[in-house]
C-alpha cells in the first residue's frame, strides 16, 4: 500500500531532568477528523478536545518526586529512570504508547481537534478523563474510573474496577453504545430526545431513570420451557436483563454491572455546554 | 317387349294396382296377361278383393285400449324428471360452427388463466428469491460490520445480527469468533448476548466452553458462566472447575463459577 504521507515522532525519554515533556505532533490532514490511539500501562490519560489543527501529547512523570527521594546507592548517581513514550502519526492515525509491562508512574494529557476518534486503554490508570470530543470512543480501563464529559458522538466503555461517568450533548443516530463495569457504578446522561434501545443489567444494585422507558412487553415475563413431555424438565427463567426503548427506540445501548447502581438521565438542549 | 314369367308377373301385380309401375314394367305386364290366361284370372280376381279391402271403414280404438294409452301416457309425464333435458344441452348451440367456436374461446381462455398462474407464481418466486437476497445482504453486512477496525462498528454488527429474524451458520461462527478473539470487551459481551438465541446447539455451547477456559476478562467469564447455566449445560461442568482451579482467577468470578457447578450439579 502507498502511503502517501508518514510523520513518525518517536520519543525514547531516557533524561530524568524533566518531569514533563509537551509534543505537538503535525497531522497529514489537520481539516480530516483525527483517530488517537493511546494506550497505557500505569498511569491517567486526560484527553481534551481543542480548536487546533493539531494534537498535543504531554506527558507527566507522577512518580518522578518519588524517584528523586530515594537515596542512590553509596557512590553512584542517578542518570535517568522513567517510563518511555511512543508517537507515531500516519494518515492522521496518532498512536500513543507510555509506560511498561513492569510498571511507570507516568500520565497523559492529549489536546486534539473536536472531530477526533478515540482508542484509550490503560491497566492501572487511576482515571481516563475525556471532555469535548466528537467522534467513536473507546474507552478502556482496568483498575480506575472513567468519566466522559460534555463528549458528542458514540461511546464504548468498559472498566473492571471503578465507574463509569458520561454526558453527552449529541448521539450518533444509528450507531449502537455500551457502557460495562465489573465493580462500579454507571451513570450517563444523553439528550433528552435520544432514541434508542436500552439493555440495562446489573447484578447488585438498582437502575433508575428519568426518561420514559417503555419496558419491552415481555422483558421481565418468565420463560417456561416444559420437556416433562420428552423425559425432561420445568424450567422457568427470567431474563437477567431489563430491555425497553426511549422515544420510540432505535440502537441498543448497553448498560452492564456486577456490582452498582445504573442511572440513566436526561440531558435537556438548555443544559448542553456548547465549549467548541 | 320383355318377356315375363308368371312369378315376375305376380310380384307386378301389387304395383299395378297401386299405379307404381313405370311404362316399360307395366306394359310387359300387360303383354304376359294378355298371353296367359291363368295369370289373368288371377289378376281379375285378386283386383276385386283389393278394392274390396279398400272399401272397408277405418278400425276405431275401443275405450278398453283408449283408457291403457291414457295410462301410459300419464305415466310417462310422472317420469319427466328423467327425460329433462341437461341445462348445459339446453345453452350447448346445435350448430357446429358455433360448437367450434365456443371450444377455440375456451382454449384461449385456458391458455390465457395458464400464463396468469405461471405469472403468479412467478412474482412469488421472485419475491422470494428477493427475500433470500436481503437477508444474504443482511448476514454480508454484519459480517463485514464485524469485521472493522472501530469497536463501535463491530458493536453495530453484534446489533443488527439480534435483529436478523433468524441466524444463519456464517453470523453465528462470526459471533463466536467475536467472543474469542475480540479485543473490546464491551463487544464480547454483546456477541455471547447475541448467541443467547442459539444456547440449543451443541456447537455453540461447546465454543462458549472453550472460550470459558481461555478468557481473561472477568466480566466476560462471568457472562460465559451465565451462558452456561441458563442453557442448563452440564457438559460444562469440566470447564468450571478447569476455571476455579486458575490461581490468578477473579474473586468474584470464582464464587460465581462455584454456584454455577451446584446449580448445573443438581
Amino acid at each position: 500500500m502507498r502511503i502517501h504521507c508518514v510523520a513518525l515522532v518517536s520519543f525514547m525519554c531516557v533524561c530524568a531532568a524533566s518531569a514533563q515533556d509537551k509534543i505537538t505532533v503535525p497531522l497529514s490532514s489537520p481539516s480530516q477528523p483525527v483517530t488517537i490511539k493511546a494506550t497505557m500501562m500505569s498511569g491517567s490519560i486526560k484527553v481534551t478536545g481543542g480548536s487546533g489543527h493539531e494534537v498535543t501529547v504531554t506527558s507527566t512523570d507522577s512518580r518522578a518526586a518519588d524517584r528523586e527521594r530515594e537515596a542512590a546507592p553509596a557512590g553512584m548517581k542517578r542518570i535517568g529512570a522513567r517510563p518511555g513514550l511512543n508517537i507515531e502519526e500516519d494518515h492522521n492515525v496518532v498512536t500513543i504508547s507510555a509506560g511498561s509491562m513492569t510498571g511507570g508512574g507516568g500520565n497523559l494529557a492529549i489536546e486534539t481537534p473536536v472531530n477526533s476518534n478515540l482508542q484509550i486503554k490503560t491497566i492501572n490508570g487511576a482515571s481516563i478523563e475525556v471532555t469535548g470530543v466528537n467522534g467513536d470512543l473507546e474507552i478502556e480501563n482496568t483498575n480506575g474510573q472513567i468519566r466522559l464529559t460534555n463528549v458528542s458522538g458514540s461511546v464504548v466503555a468498559h472498566t473492571l474496577n471503578g465507574a463509569v461517568t458520561a454526558s453527552l450533548d449529541r448521539v450518533t443516530g444509528d450507531k449502537p453504545m455500551s457502557f460495562t463495569s465489573m465493580n462500579g457504578k454507571i451513570e450517563v446522561t444523553l439528550p433528552d430526545d435520544t432514541k434508542a434501545r436500552l439493555r440495562l443489567k446489573t447484578d447488585n444494585g438498582s437502575i433508575y431513570s428519568d426518561f420514559d422507558v417503555k419496558l419491552e412487553a415481555d422483558a421481565n415475563k418468565p420463560v417456561v420451557e416444559d420437556t416433562r413431555g420428552q423425559g425432561g424438565k420445568y424450567k422457568i427463567s427470567v431474563d437477567r436483563a431489563v430491555t425497553g426503548t426511549i422515544n420510540g427506540g432505535g440502537p441498543e445501548y448497553t448498560f452492564q454491572t456486577m456490582n452498582g447502581a445504573i442511572l440513566i438521565h436526561k440531558k435537556s438542549a438548555s443544559a448542553i455546554v456548547v465549549s467548541h | 317387349m320383355t318377356q315375363l314369367s308368371c312369378e315376375k308377373a305376380g310380384e307386378l301385380m301389387a304395383g299395378a294396382w297401386m299405379s307404381e309401375l313405370d311404362e316399360v314394367s307395366a306394359a310387359a305386364l300387360q303383354h304376359h296377361l294378355d298371353a296367359c290366361g291363368e295369370c289373368a284370372a288371377d289378376m281379375v280376381a285378386l283386383s276385386r278383393m283389393w278394392e274390396k279391402m279398400g272399401c272397408l271403414p277405418a278400425s276405431e280404438p275401443g275405450p278398453v285400449l283408449k283408457a291403457r294409452w291414457e295410462r301410459t301416457l300419464d305415466s310417462l309425464m310422472n317420469e319427466g324428471r328423467s327425460w329433462r333435458i341437461p341445462w348445459w344441452q339446453s345453452v350447448w348451440p346445435a350448430n357446429p360452427a358455433w360448437q367450434m367456436a365456443i371450444a377455440t374461446l375456451c382454449l384461449v381462455a385456458g391458455l390465457a388463466a395458464g400464463a396468469l398462474l405461471e405469472r403468479g407464481r412467478g412474482e412469488r418466486d421472485e419475491v422470494a428469491r428477493l427475500r433470500e437476497e436481503v437477508a444474504s445482504t443482511k448476514e454480508m453486512v454484519v459480517l463485514s460490520l464485524l469485521q472493522q477496525q472501530s469497536a463501535v462498528e463491530r458493536l453495530r454488527g453484534v446489533d443488527y445480527s439480534s435483529r436478523m429474524p433468524s441466524m444463519e451458520p456464517q453470523v453465528i461462527k462470526a459471533l463466536v469468533q467475536a467472543v474469542n478473539g475480540d479485543s473490546n470487551v464491551n463487544v464480547r459481551l454483546a456477541a455471547i448476548d447475541a448467541l443467547g438465541r442459539s444456547a440449543s446447539d451443541t456447537r455453540v455451547r461447546d465454543s462458549m466452553q472453550d472460550a470459558l477456559t481461555r478468557q481473561e476478562s472477568p466480566m466476560v467469564q462471568a457472562a460465559l458462566i451465565d451462558y452456561l447455566v441458563d442453557a442448563r449445560d452440564r457438559n460444562a461442568l469440566g470447564a468450571m472447575r478447569e476455571l476455579i482451579g486458575r490461581a490468578d482467577l477473579n474473586p468474584t468470578v470464582r464464587e460465581r463459577a462455584a454456584y454455577a457447578v451446584r446449580q448445573l450439579g443438581q
